[in-house]
């Protein structure tokens, strides 16, 4: 009888055994809630805002003019009035506040860079990050390896890499062979000089439609139709030359939109997404896959901002115009005409 | 009679296996597939114009709170509408939004106080929608404390002219408090982590879980509102825009706190009731959801298995009592060999329902380590559930049979608001 009570006994532990490992484990303490950063807002410019920030309060309680306390104390290079020459190596944050900043070539900065004035980087030389207060130019084959901001402009040359994260107060533009993560400017324009003039392309208003008016399971739209409301796919989708749809387009697989068309609204597809010349999109335009924009388009509205965003990479052709943010989760290019139609004849 | 348990018993066994095999398929796709991209990551400054729908009976504990996180939230207050709606409350909740309302012109006011109208969330949603002016709703419980940015991340989902409805996650701020929300937690990170996430990475059916989401009000207004006799309002609304071609997206950094039930009478309650709206919404669509040709193949079978899913706890509580009978009658020589590997398979699988794979895969990637040492005593969470989940499947039943009137119970609240936290905003 004492031997089936203790096999009882026993048996009746085990079943417990992982309650009380429960109970045991939560302690004292308990678990503390998961981690919502709730006053947190979306900024495409937090890299060099956040910077800034840090930078001047820091600057606000400096005693020592060569070190500045941002995240941890940081050697600081005050570049007004220095010359640096080629191929300089710096590893101290750089501050320049009373003339603009020229920074020759083939230089490497290890830490951040702040202007207050314009910024000039000439060709091949590495910076960390910029946060400029003026316009920023860049030579060609500059490389970032974190973010530049510029409150203004920033113009970038040829075959530049520009990082994380390339932001800008009013105009970015940026020529070929430059490869980026994400851009976002309110004004962007990509494949050309940086002393072009654009010619802002007309502007549109879209009405206010019923969402529930859409065309489903279409396949093509046929050229110069017009639609008023959505077209859907759930599979792939080819808007022929010269259509117009007063809404939205989404695609369950690829979707081609061919030159001269316009789609008043947004943009979606799960697939890949091409873009061809002389095309205008009111709003944003987003994929799963990758995203492919031809030469003279326009996305997005004067004034608004609107975003492209691709899950694998983008590839821009020349003399395009956007309005906000362009973003990727693979580098993305600026490619010329020639570049653009051969990646464009690998998927058709 | 020994025939028919044996052949309950290997059917439960492949439906178990079935369950199992999709959690890991779950579980493998958020650890190691390529994510879906979310549309938080559009920035769009011309959002359109929102309803924030809050239904409310007897909440004057919790919701203070709830309007002070809406009112610090960023979106535009030209494009921003709060709908309280007080329904039959005996406590202040009415006089509370009365003076939320005078103070904030976005805050309007619905008082549902006629003893002869009929209450519930349904019925109370209906006639918020029918007086607001936005497109898009996004409803709150009243215990729910949206982050600053949620009604951004939400509202941006429906640039895509396919989405017809937006599920945020929930996030329990009162893990801490015992043993019961220690393992609400872990199942609201297995559950929205893992296993929504997953299903919109591979194009499924995430669901719409009421709260923390949003739709178009056109497309229910179009159907005629909610159904004002059915407790899952959320899953119906699920079905409904799925089968007709709508998509359903889930936006795992639309992240938003709750309060979890701190009693297990409390929960208790609440998984019936549950059990039951969603037992009702399956005995309505499963025939749909088996014939309708928008869904693919994989589409049909995971919005099938989701259905079924307060069914299966029942059916497998009468699954044990039928093993134990068939072991005392001498009779579980049910198979043998290799084929024993079932039986291996299906009992590993017998917590199903708080499935195991995705809570320890959605604690990985919260980066919760002690809390996982809490996870056995699911094993007795899962009794509780298969009990509640029965009953309520005992109510799904009785309900269609008798089309008896539905009353609906409030899940109790055991927050007490803190005035520190109720600041004005502006």
């Amino acid at each position: 009888m004492t031997f089936l009570f203790v096999i009882f006994c026993i048996m009746l532990s085990l079943m417990l055994f992982p309650l009380l490992l429960g109970r045991y484990s939560r302690g004292s303490e308990g678990q503390e809630p998961l981690f919502i950063k709730v006053d947190n807002t979306k900024d495409p410019r937090y890299f060099a805002k956040s910077f800034r920030e840090k930078l001047l309060s820091a600057r606000d309680k400096q005693q020592d003019d060569s070190v500045l306390y941002l995240s941890k104390a940081e050697k600081v290079f005050l570049a007004d009035g220095v010359e640096l020459s080629p191929y300089s190596e710096i590893s101290e944050v750089v501050l320049a506040t009373r003339a603009p900043l020229d920074i020759p070539a083939h230089c490497v900065f290890q830490k951040e860079i702040y202007s207050e004035k314009d910024v000039r980087v000439r060709a091949r030389t590495t910076i960390r990050a910029l946060a400029g207060m003026e316009n920023v130019k860049l030579d060609r084959g500059v490389r970032v390896v974190r973010w530049i901001d510029a409150e203004n402009t920033l113009s970038v040359f040829e075959d530049c890499d520009l990082g994380i994260s390339a932001t800008a107060g009013k105009r970015i533009t940026i020529e070929f062979g430059c490869t980026f993560q994400r851009l976002y400017a309110p004004e962007i324009h990509s494949g050309i000089k940086p002393w072009d003039e654009r010619e802002m392309p007309l502007e549109h208003k879209a009405d206010e439609m019923p969402a529930s008016d859409r065309v489903y399971d279409q396949q093509r739209v046929p050229a110069n139709e017009r639609i008023d409301g959505s077209v859907i796919s759930i599979g792939d989708l080819t808007l022929e030359q010269n259509c117009e749809i007063t809404q939205s387009v989404h695609a369950d697989k690829n979707l081609r939109i061919c030159s001269g068309s316009i789609v008043r609204k947004n943009v979606f597809a799960d697939g890949d997404i091409v873009i061809e010349d002389n095309v205008i999109i009111g709003g944003n335009v987003f994929s799963q896959k990758d995203i492919l924009i031809g030469t003279h388009c326009r996305v997005g509205t004067l004034g608004q901002t609107k975003s492209i965003i691709a899950r694998n990479c983008i590839a821009l052709s020349q003399d395009s115009t956007f309005y906000g943010y362009i973003g990727s989760e693979m580098p993305s290019r600026i490619v010329n005409q020639e570049l653009f139609f051969e990646l464009m004849s690998n998927r058709y | 009679m020994v025939a028919i348990m044996k052949l309950y018993f290997i059917i439960m066994i492949i439906v178990m296996l079935v369950y199992m095999v999709r959690h890991i398929i779950f579980t493998y796709n958020r650890l190691y597939s390529q994510q879906r991209l979310s549309y938080r990551d559009i920035y769009d400054s011309d959002l359109p114009k929102i309803t924030v729908l809050l239904p409310m009976h007897n909440e004057g504990r919790v919701i203070t709170m709830l309007f002070d996180a809406l009112l610090r939230c960023d979106y535009d207050w030209d494009k921003l509408e709060i709908i309280a709606i007080d329904d039959h409350s005996v406590d202040a909740t009415g006089q509370i939004i009365d003076q939320y309302s005078s103070k904030y012109p976005i805050i309007r006011t619905l008082h549902r106080t006629d003893p002869d109208q009929r209450r519930g969330k349904p019925v109370a949603l209906n006639e918020g929608m029918v007086m607001s002016t936005g497109e898009i709703m996004i409803v709150f419980d009243a215990d729910y404390r949206p982050s600053k940015n949620l009604l951004k991340k939400l509202a941006t989902a429906f640039n895509d002219p396919q989405v017809g409805a937006v599920m945020g996650r929930v996030i329990p701020l009162n893990a801490s408090k015992n043993t019961l929300t220690n393992l609400l937690n872990l199942e609201r990170t297995g559950g929205y982590q893992v296993d929504q996430q997953a299903r919109y990475n591979m194009r499924l059916l995430p669901q719409y879980g009421g709260t923390v989401g949003a739709f178009r009000k056109s497309l229910i207004l179009h159907g005629g509102g909610f159904d004002e006799h059915i407790l899952a309002e959320d899953t119906e609304l699920t079905y409904r825009f799925a089968l007709d071609g709508w998509h359903i997206v889930y936006d795992n950094s639309a992240e938003c706190y709750e309060e979890a039930p701190e009693s297990w009478d409390a929960r208790g309650k609440q998984v019936r009731r549950w059990s039951r709206g969603h037992n009702e919404v399956m005995f309505r669509y499963l025939g749909k959801t088996l014939t309708v040709n928008r869904l693919s193949f994989f589409q049909r079978i995971d919005a099938v298995l989701l259905l079924l899913v307060y069914i299966v706890p029942f059916l497998l509580g009468l699954a044990f009592l039928d093993c134990i009978a068939l072991f005392f009658l001498g009779e579980m020589d049910i198979l043998t060999g290799w084929w024993i590997v079932l039986f291996v398979g299906a009992f590993n699988a017998w917590g199903n329902f708080a499935p195991f794979y995705e809570i320890a895969a959605g604690a990985l990637l919260d980066g919760m380590k002690d809390e996982l040492l809490v996870l056995p005593a699911m094993c007795f969470s899962f009794y509780f559930y298969m009990w509640h989940i029965s009953l309520g499947f005992f109510d799904a039943v009785v309900d269609t049979i008798t089309q008896r009137h539905v009353e609906w119970v409030k899940t109790d609240r055991f927050f007490e608001s803190d005035p520190d936290e109720t600041e004005n905003p502006m």
